[in-house]
C-alpha cells in the first residue's frame, strides 16, 4: 500500500543522499593543491595553473583561495591531521609553529640560490625563520603612505609628510568637519577596528615603528619580553589618541582604509601596494601619490614576504616544487606583480613594460638612501599575541579619557605588558629586561 | 451619557494605537528582508552609488549570475542540502525509535537513560565541539560532507518530543496489533510511524532548519571551497577591502530562501508543533 | 503500561527489539554527545600539544591562566551583559506583542506570519544584512542624516555589542511571540469574562489570570532565550570578517574567544577549559530561571 512507497521512496532517498556526500568528498586522483588567503594572486594563479596543467598533462592543479585570516586558522586543523593544501602561501611567522613541529618541508636546493640571487636584498630576511630557508619567496608586501594630490593641493601643502610631528600638522589642515564639528573628511585614515590583528600592524607601521619602538625586545638568544612598557609605545599610542581626540583629525564615524580614499574620505593612508590596481578599477580619477611610509626616529617599512611552502605531508612534493618554479620564472613574476600588485620579489626582472601601463607601480620600487625594513617575530605564539594586541589597542583607541591622561595611559600598557609576558611564559620564551 | 462617550472615544484610540504599533512592528521587523531582496536586484553601480532608493532603478540580474559565478555558489547550495536533509533524515530514525521506545516501554535504566538525554538539551554545541571535531579528525572526516552531518545525527529534542507525542497513542492499538501477530518493528513502521506524522513533519522541519543554519560546525570541519556551506560561502564574500554589497545581498538572499520557503508552505506544522510540544506544563 | 501479555516470548522479543533500536541509538548518542561533553570536561585539566598530540595533566592551571587572561575576563562580562539585556527585552517584547495580537477579535494570520518572519532567516545572511546597514554609509547613517542626526558609529566601541543586540531581538523574538501567543489561546476566555465580571482592569486581570498560567511557557522561554543569548556566535563572527568592525574590547564573547583559542591561538585545552565555564554559567542562569519561576508559585 502507502507504506510500501513511502519506505522505497525514504531509502532511495537516504542512499542518494550517502552517495551524494561521498561523491562530493571523493577526491580525483593526481593532483595538487595550492592554498593562498590572496583572492588577486589566485586569481592569477588560476591562470598560471591552467598553463602549466597544459604543459603537463595528467597533473591537476587546484587553487584554494580562503578569506583573510580563515587560511591560518585551516592550517591549526588540516596541517596537524595532514589534509592541507600541497602548497601553501603564507608568511613566516604564522607558519612558525608548524615548522618546529616538523609539518613543513625542506624546499630543495634551487630555492636556496634563488633567494640569494635574484630577490631584492631588503626582503631576503623574511624567508628565513633563525637560519631555516622555509620556502620560494612569492610576492611581498611593503607599505606606503597615500597622499591625495588634489586635497594637499587645496591646502597648500608641497608634499607628504616624512615625519610623524609633520603628519601631525598636516593632517590638521586636511581635515574638513561638517556645521556640527564632525569629521567628514579625515586628515590621516587610521586603522581603529577590524578583526585579527590589523589594527595592530597598521599602528606599528604609523606610530611604533618610526619611534623606535618594537612588540618584542629579545633579551636573550630566543628568549624576549614584551615592548609594550617603553617609551615607545607610549608616544604611539599617545599619537593615536592625539590625533583622534585633541587633534580630532578622524573619527569612528567615517569611513576608513581603502574605502575612505577610494571615495576620497580621506587626505592620506598607509597600506600596501594592492591598492594601485585598487583605485585604478575603482576610483581612476583620484589624483594621488605614493611616498615611503613616514618615519621620526626610525625610517623604514615592515615587510611581510608570502612564502611558498609545501607540507610535509604532501605526496607529491617534486610536482609542487615545479609548479612553484613555474609561478617563479621572470614571466610570471612580471604579470603576477601586474594583476595583483604586491611588490615582486625578483631584482633581475625589468618591469619598465608595467610601468608604462600603470606609472605608479614604479614608486612601489623606490627605496631611498638610508630606508630600512623590519619583520615580524617568528616565534610560536605570536598570533596569539598579535591579535591579542589588536584587540587591546581597539579598546584602548575608544577611550577618549586617556587621550590626557599619560599615567593612566601608562599603567593600562604596563599591565598589557604583563598579559603579553603570561603568553611567553606559558611557552617557555619569556626572560626579563636585566637592563 | 457623557460617560459613554469617554468610554468609547478611549476604547477608540487604544484600538487605533494598538493597530498602529503592530503595523509599525510589522514593517519594521520585515523591512530589513526587504532590503536585501531589492537590494540583490540593483546592479552595482547603485549600489556604490550609494542614492539608497527603496527599489532598484535599474533592476538586474546581475548580481546573482555574479555570485554563481565567481563563487560555486551552487556547490555551496547543494552541499548544505545533502548536510541538512542527510542529517535530518538521521536525526529522524534516531528519535523516532529511541522515542517510540522511551514511550512505551518498560526496561531497566529508562529513566535514567531518558534523563540523560533530557539532560543533554540545553547543551550547545561549542561546550563539546572540541573533542567531538578530534574525533571526527580521527575518522579522517574533516573537510567531507559527512563530518558536517556528524553532530545532527542525534537530536535530543527530537527524542523528547517524540516520546511526548508517541506517548499518546493508545496502548490498544499496539496491543491488537501485537494479537494480530505482527512483530515488533512490523507494528512500529504500520502502525506508529504514521499516526506520528505532525510530530515528524514538525522535527523534520527544525532539525533541517537548524542544519541549515549552522556556522560554528560547518566553519570548523569545512576545509576547502568545494565542502563548504551556504552559510560559509556567503562569508567568502566579505572581501576585506571592498565589499560587494550587491553580491552579499545576492547571496543572502539565496541563503534565506530555502528556510523562507519551508516556512510559507509549512506554516501550519510549525505552529501546530509548537502547540504539540510539551508546553503544557 | 506494559501489557497484561504472556511473559516469555512475546517478553523476550519486546527486549530483542528494544535492545536493537535502542543500542545503536545511545552508542551513537554517546559517542556524539557524551563523550565529547566528558572530554571536554577532561581536556581542561591538561595541557594539550595540538601539533604532536601530547597530553600531560597540569590540574587547575588552565582555569588559573584563563582567569588571569584579560581577554577572557572580557569575553565572559560580554556575554553575560549581552545574556542581561536580551533576555529580558526578548521577553517583554515577545509577551507583548502576543498581547498586542491576542486583544484583537480576530486572528491575524499574516500578522503572526510577518513577526515570525525574521526567525527563519538564518543568522548569517542575517548579520550580513544588519552589518551592510549599520556601516558608517549605510542605511541607518543615512537615515539619520535626513532627520538632521549626526551619523552613529554603529559598529564601532561600545555601541558594537548593542548593534548586535538590536538584531537579535529582530531575530529571535519571533519565536518566542508564537509560542507566547500558543499560550494565551489556551487560556480559556471564561477565566477572563469571569474576572472582568469582578470589574479588575486589564493590568489586573494580566498579573493575576494571564501570567499565572503562562508561567510554564515563561520559563521555557526564558531559558530558551538564555541558551540562545549565551550561544551567540555567527553575528559576531560573520561582522569581525573585514575591517569596519571593532573585535576585542567590545564584543568578544564566549563563544568567539573558545574558537579562537582553538583554531587561531592553537590552544585547544584552553579553549575546552573555557567550554566547562561557558557550560557552567548556562547551568546556572538555568537554575536561575527554575528557581525564580518555583517561587512565583504562590497558589
Amino acid at each position: 500500500m502507502q507504506r510500501k512507497t513511502v519506505w522505497s521512496l525514504v531509502s532511495t532517498v537516504a542512499l542518494l543522499l550517502v552517495l551524494c556526500s561521498a561523491w562530493a568528498s571523493f577526491a580525483a586522483d593526481v593532483e595538487i593543491s595550492l592554498w593562498t588567503a590572496y583572492g588577486t594572486s589566485g586569481a592569477v594563479f588560476e591562470t598560471f595553473a591552467e598553463e602549466y596543467m597544459a604543459a603537463h598533462p595528467g597533473v591537476k592543479i587546484n587553487i584554494g583561495i580562503f578569506p583573510a585570516r580563515a587560511l591560518e586558522e585551516k592550517l591549526t586543523i588540516s596541517l596537524p591531521s595532514g589534509t592541507s593544501g600541497d602548497i601553501i602561501e603564507e608568511t613566516a611567522f604564522a607558519i612558525a609553529p608548524y615548522v618546529q613541529a616538523g609539518l613543513i618541508a625542506e624546499p630543495p636546493a634551487w630555492v636556496k640560490e634563488f633567494v640569494n640571487t635574484s630577490v631584492y636584498k631588503l626582503m631576503r630576511q623574511g624567508v628565513y625563520i633563525n637560519s631555516d630557508l622555509l620556502g620560494s619567496p612569492s610576492v611581498a608586501g611593503l607599505k606606503y603612505l597615500y597622499w591625495n594630490k588634489s586635497m594637499f593641493e587645496e591646502a597648500g601643502l608641497p608634499g607628504p609628510p616624512k615625519t610623524l610631528d609633520e603628519l601631525k600638522d598636516y593632517a590638521q589642515k586636511l581635515v574638513q568637519y561638517d556645521k556640527n564639528g564632525n569629521v567628514i573628511r579625515s586628515g590621516i585614515s587610521l586603522r581603529l577596528s577590524g578583526g585579527g590583528y590589523g589594527v595592530a600592524e597598521k599602528w606599528w607601521m604609523l606610530a611604533l615603528a618610526p619611534y623606535g619602538g618594537s612588540p618584542l625586545i629579545e633579551t636573550a638568544p630566543g628568549k624576549y619580553t614584551g615592548g609594550f612598557d617603553t617609551e615607545a609605545t607610549q608616544k604611539a599610542v599617545q599619537l593615536y589618541l592625539d590625533l583622534l581626540y585633541n587633534l580630532k583629525v578622524d573619527s569612528y564615524a567615517v569611513e576608513h582604509g581603502v574605502d575612505a580614499f577610494t571615495r576620497e574620505t580621506t587626505a592620506m593612508f598607509e597600506r600596501e601596494g594592492f591598492v594601485i590596481a585598487n583605485l585604478a578599477k575603482y576610483a581612476p580619477d583620484v589624483k594621488y601619490g605614493i611616498a615611503p611610509c613616514v618615519g621620526q626616529d626610525y625610517w623604514g617599512t615592515l615587510c611581510v614576504n608570502s612564502i611558498f611552502m609545501v607540507a610535509q605531508n604532501s605526496s607529491h612534493k617534486d610536482v609542487a616544487w615545479d609548479f612553484i618554479h613555474f609561478i617563479s620564472n621572470k614571466q610570471n613574476t612580471s604579470r603576477l606583480y601586474e594583476e595583483a600588485g604586491w611588490n615582486p620579489v625578483r631584482s633581475d626582472v625589468d618591469y619598465s613594460d608595467i610601468y608604462a601601463k600603470q606609472p605608479m607601480y614604479q614608486f612601489m620600487q623606490d627605496f631611498p638612501e638610508g630606508y630600512g625594513a623590519y619583520f615580524y617575530p617568528t616565534i610560536v605564539p605570536w598570533n596569539e599575541i598579535w591579535i591579542k594586541t589588536g584587540e587591546w589597542l581597539a579598546t584602548l583607541f575608544t577611550q577618549e579619557q586617556l587621550a590626557n591622561d599619560p599615567e593612566k595611559l601608562a599603567a593600562k600598557c604596563q599591565q598589557f605588558n604583563e598579559q603579553v609576558n603570561m603568553i611567553l611564559d606559558d611557552n617557555g620564551l619569556y626572560a626579563p629586561n636585566d637592563s | 451619557m457623557l460617560h459613554e462617550r469617554q468610554m468609547k472615544f478611549r476604547q477608540r484610540t487604544s484600538e487605533i494605537v494598538i493597530w498602529a504599533l503592530l503595523i509599525v512592528i510589522a514593517l519594521l521587523e520585515v523591512f530589513p528582508i526587504y532590503w536585501a531582496v531589492m537590494s540583490s536586484f540593483k546592479p552595482e553601480s547603485e549600489i556604490l552609488a550609494q542614492s539608497y532608493t527603496p527599489y532598484p532603478v535599474h533592476p538586474t540580474l546581475m548580481q546573482y549570475v555574479k555570485i554563481f559565478q565567481q563563487q560555486p555558489f551552487g556547490r555551496f547550495i547543494f552541499n548544505t542540502f545533502v548536510v541538512s536533509a542527510g542529517a535530518t533524515l538521521l536525526a529522524l530514525i534516531t528519535s523516532a525509535t529511541s522515542g517510540y521506545i522511551f514511550a512505551k516501554f518498560h526496561f531497566p535504566l529508562r529513566n535514567f537513560l531518558f534523563l540523560i538525554v533530557l539532560g543533554t538539551i540545553m547543551i550547545p554545541i561549542q561546550v563539546y565541539a572540541i573533542p567531538l571535531f578530534l574525533f571526527v579528525q580521527k575518522l579522517g572526516l574533516i573537510n567531507t560532507l559527512p563530518g558536517i552531518m556528524i553532530p545532527g545525527i542525534i537530536m535530543s529534542t527530537g527524542i523528547f518530543f517524540m516520546k511526548q507525542n508517541m506517548e499518546m497513542i493508545p496502548n490498544e492499538l499496539i496491543d491488537a496489533a501485537r494479537i494480530d501477530g505482527c512483530s515488533e518493528y512490523r507494528i512500529f513502521l504500520t502502525v506508529i510511524v504514521p499516526l506520528s506524522r505532525a510530530p515528524i513533519i514538525a522535527i523534520s522541519i527544525i532539525s533541517f532548519t537548524v542544519m541549515w543554519n549552522d556556522l560554528f560546525w560547518p566553519l570548523m570541519i569545512a576545509q576547502t571551497r568545494e565542502n563548504y556551506t551556504a552559510n560559509l560561502g556567503l562569508m567568502l564574500f566579505q572581501r576585506v577591502y571592498i565589499t560587494d554589497y550587491g553580491a552579499q545581498m545576492a547571496g543572502a538572499v539565496v541563503v534565506l530562501l530555502v528556510p523562507l520557503l519551508l516556512f510559507l508552505f509549512l506554516r501550519r506544522y510549525i505552529l501546530e508543533g509548537f502547540a504539540l510540544s510539551g508546553l503544557k506544563g | 503500561m506494559l501489557n497484561r501479555f504472556s511473559v516469555g516470548k512475546s517478553q523476550r522479543k519486546r527486549y530483542l527489539f528494544i535492545a536493537s533500536l535502542l543500542l545503536p541509538v545511545f552508542a551513537i548518542f554517546i559517542v556524539v554527545r557524551i563523550w565529547p561533553i566528558t572530554e571536554t570536561f577532561r581536556l581542561s585539566f591538561h595541557h594539550y600539544d595540538m601539533l604532536r598530540h601530547t597530553e600531560t595533566y597540569i590540574g587547575l592551571r588552565n582555569y588559573s591562566r584563563l582567569f588571569a587572561s584579560n581577554d577572557f575576563i572580557l569575553s565572559l562580562k560580554n556575554t553575560v551583559l549581552f545574556a542581561a539585556v536580551t533576555v529580558p527585552v526578548n521577553i517583554f517584547f515577545a509577551l507583548g506583542l502576543a498581547m498586542l495580537l491576542q486583544s484583537r477579535k480576530r486572528k491575524i494570520p499574516i500578522l503572526e506570519a510577518i513577526y515570525f518572519l525574521p526567525y527563519m532567516v538564518p543568522l548569517v545572511p542575517a548579520s550580513i544584512v544588519w552589518k551592510w546597514i549599520y556601516s558608517p554609509n549605510g542605511l541607518l547613517n543615512r537615515f539619520l542624516e535626513t532627520i538632521g542626526l549626526s551619523h552613529v558609529a554603529w559598529l564601532t566601541g561600545s555601541m558594537a555589542l548593542f548593534s548586535i543586540m538590536i538584531l537579535f531581538v529582530w531575530r529571535m523574538n519571533g519565536y518566542l511571540m508564537i509560542i507566547f501567543l500558543v499560550g494565551l489561546r489556551s487560556i480559556p476566555s471564561i477565566y477572563h469574562d469571569a474576572a472582568a465580571v469582578d470589574g479588575s482592569n486589564w493590568w489586573q486581570q494580566t498579573r493575576f489570570v494571564t501570567l499565572p498560567i503562562l508561567r510554564p511557557i515563561l520559563l521555557y522561554a526564558s531559558i530558551m532565550a538564555t541558551v540562545w543569548a549565551f550561544m551567540i556566535f555567527s553575528p559576531v563572527y560573520v561582522m569581525s570578517q573585514g575591517s569596519d568592525f571593532a573585535t576585542g574590547g567590545s564584543v568578544k564573547v564566549l563563544s568567539l574567544d573558545i574558537y579562537m583559542r582553538a583554531f587561531s591561538y592553537m590552544r585547544m585545552d584552553m579553549a575546552c577549559t573555557e567550554a566547562v565555564i561557558l557550560f557552567m554559567i548556562i547551568l546556572f542562569f538555568t537554575a536561575i530561571n527554575l528557581r525564580v519561576s518555583r517561587q512565583k508559585s504562590v497558589h
